[in-house]
């Protein structure tokens, strides 16, 4: 009973929606980028007259489910035309919607949309998914489902700005981030149950493998890493880190440890093979494991560590308090300090605040804006 | 009153404190135990053809094919995965990493007799900077050429003879499909340089495969 309580307990919890709030950015960029490197594709994977016309899906994927009259077909905004035009408008869409994700702009209803873009893109080209996308398309569904912004996000300063929240960290329902935890482990899981089938992985020289195929070749190796002490010694290490993926990760003494050899397994493939964004997707991913409370107290400490790079900004009287609660929102290492003042800030002050200011930098090098920001110009 | 007040006993400072913490709709908690059962059944590794029909399940296969064979076809289960797009199955480098290199490209014939050479995006011979985002050829044509997989083939070769018409009044006439591999031999072998080739596929270009599809 007291273990259901405990388990109930970890995944109906409430807290700071950090997490959430970074995991939303670092997908929302990596999602960025991934859309950037299709767009040249965009004709050979999204239209008819590509490698991948619609109709594969139904083949590959199998058709819809059915029960009795009830049809449950996979959704997917493609299907609704088959014109280059309507493939390339859902696509530009997708990568707009990414980059309001990133920023944390109007992210329930953005949040949700991307998810059916993304899905949809799914669904229409199939052949093409590898599990980087698997795992991005997860995300983005567990992201759509959660109050991801709440923290870290445009949605959240201009609430602050207009006084409808306090600058606090908010306190927000967290099984979402727990269902990302889980999946996360349910993938490193279900992958070495598949490798103890495997007699490579048993006898310890599965990693000599992946890394002489040319075809997945990236930069080069020392040579000592491709003999096989080294390969042994990798074979079993992924072994194990995977397993602790699962188990030990969830024993805080041992968390920090366990998800930094992760964050180096991942480095590693990254680095030497040539599978793209998985490993970024995956590290991004850890950060369920934290609570928002301890990203927030980390954000703290880090400030501390600086705090000789702490400026100090005049600000003026006339200025409401939500704007400073908006600014020193915008600042989670605490290295601004405003001050009253009807002194007129220097550009320098300035430029040191937006530096310093890491919730500014997606629009604090537009002209003119922080400074009139600064003056609580903006209402 | 906040339950650190001193002045408050122990047990009561819990009692309040469970009584502030914002409690979880019933619903939330039924749909987050369905969507774990949904995501690790299907997750789950598939045994039924590794064993073969005849053979029968020990220790924990027993569990992953009663979970293939009673699980994974019920209806909500998989309404639900596919509708909402959580359907997932992991099995990179497992059971075994591939030990194959492959790579594909094609004959095009054209109408006066004259042979091209097509060479499908081949990760190996790009820069380094281009390598990352053509992943995608490389993992399409590893579904793209396998046995299992002929519907990809004749829409394949009609991509390729589009991109290959590119002499007015003498357009393709004739798409031979070439898939290439190498295998990686293992420790204390010598490993093989040169790929074996094998033309799986020929296709007869028809006239309406060189106009664009609407």
């Amino acid at each position: 009973m007291n273990l259901l309580k405990s388990i109930d307990r970890w995944f109906f919890s409430h807290g700071s929606p950090t997490a959430l709030g970074l995991i939303r950015i670092a997908l929302g960029l990596v999602c960025v980028v991934n859309l950037g490197m299709m767009f040249g594709q965009w004709r050979d994977w999204f239209t008819e007259s590509g490698f991948h016309p619609a109709w594969f899906a139904d083949t590959f994927l199998g058709h819809a489910e059915q029960a009795g009259d009830l049809v449950f077909s996979r959704p997917n905004l493609y299907g609704l035309s088959n014109s280059d035009a309507w493939s390339l408008i859902l696509f530009g869409s997708t990568f707009v919607l990414a980059v309001l994700l990133t920023v944390g702009l109007w992210t329930k209803p953005v949040s949700i949309a991307f998810a059916v873009l993304v899905v949809s893109m799914h669904h229409r080209s199939p052949v093409i998914l590898h599990g980087g996308d698997t795992i991005l398309r997860c995300l983005v569904l567990y992201l759509a489902m959660s109050p991801c912004g709440q923290a870290c996000s445009l949605d959240r300063l201009r609430a602050i700005w207009a006084g409808r929240i306090s600058r606090e960290p908010a306190v927000a329902p967290l099984w979402s981030q727990r269902l990302i935890s889980y999946n996360v482990s349910l993938v490193y899981f279900t992958t070495v149950w598949l490798k103890t089938g495997g007699n490579l992985w048993r006898d310890g020289l599965a990693t000599w493998y992946p890394n002489r195929l040319q075809e997945f070749e990236r930069f080069p190796l020392p040579p000592f890493v491709l003999e096989v002490p080294m390969v042994k010694l990798t074979t079993y290490g992924t072994l194990f880190v995977e397993f602790a993926m699962v188990t030990l990760v969830y024993h805080k003494p041992f968390r920090k440890y366990i998800l930094a050899a992760a964050v180096l397994m991942h480095l590693f493939i990254e680095y030497s093979m040539n599978i793209p964004i998985f490993a970024f997707l995956m590290i991004l991913s850890y950060l369920s494991f934290f609570e928002g409370s301890e990203i927030d107290e980390w954000s703290k400490q880090v400030g501390e560590k600086f705090a000789k790079w702490r400026v100090k900004v005049p600000i003026g009287r006339a200025v409401p308090q939500t704007t400073v609660d908006a600014l020193g929102a915008m600042d989670p290492f605490h290295l601004v300090e405003y001050i009253e003042s009807d002194e007129e800030p220097t550009k320098g002050m300035l430029r040191a605040s937006a530096l310093r200011s890491v919730g500014a930098w997606c629009f604090a090098w537009l002209p003119g804006l922080w400074r009139r920001v600064n003056r609580g110009g903006i209402r | 009153m906040k339950s650190s007040n001193p002045s408050l006993p122990k047990s009561s400072a819990k009692a309040s404190a469970a009584a502030e913490a914002p409690k979880t709709a019933g619903w939330i908690k039924i749909f987050v135990l369905f969507h774990l059962l949904c995501i690790t059944a299907w997750a789950l590794p598939n045994r039924l053809d590794s064993l073969g029909a005849t053979a029968r399940p020990t220790g924990t296969d027993i569990l992953l094919v009663e979970n293939q064979r009673r699980i994974k076809p019920l209806l909500p289960v998989r309404a639900y995965l596919f509708t909402t797009g959580f359907w997932q199955y992991w099995d990179m480098f497992a059971p075994n990493p591939s030990q194959r290199d492959y790579f594909g490209d094609a004959t095009v014939e054209y109408a006066n007799g004259k042979k091209e050479h097509y060479q499908y995006p081949r990760i190996y011979l790009l820069p380094i900077v281009e390598k990352y985002p053509a992943e995608r050829y490389r993992k399409f044509y590893e579904r793209a050429h396998l046995e299992q997989n002929p519907f990809i083939w004749s829409v394949f070769a009609q991509r390729i003879a589009r991109v290959m018409d590119k002499y007015p009044g003498n357009p393709p006439k004739l798409v031979r499909l070439r898939r290439n591999w190498r295998d990686v031999a293992a420790p204390g072998k010598p490993q093989v340089k040169e790929y074996s080739s094998y033309e799986y596929f020929q296709y007869n270009v028809r006239r309406e495969d060189l106009e664009q599809p609407k």
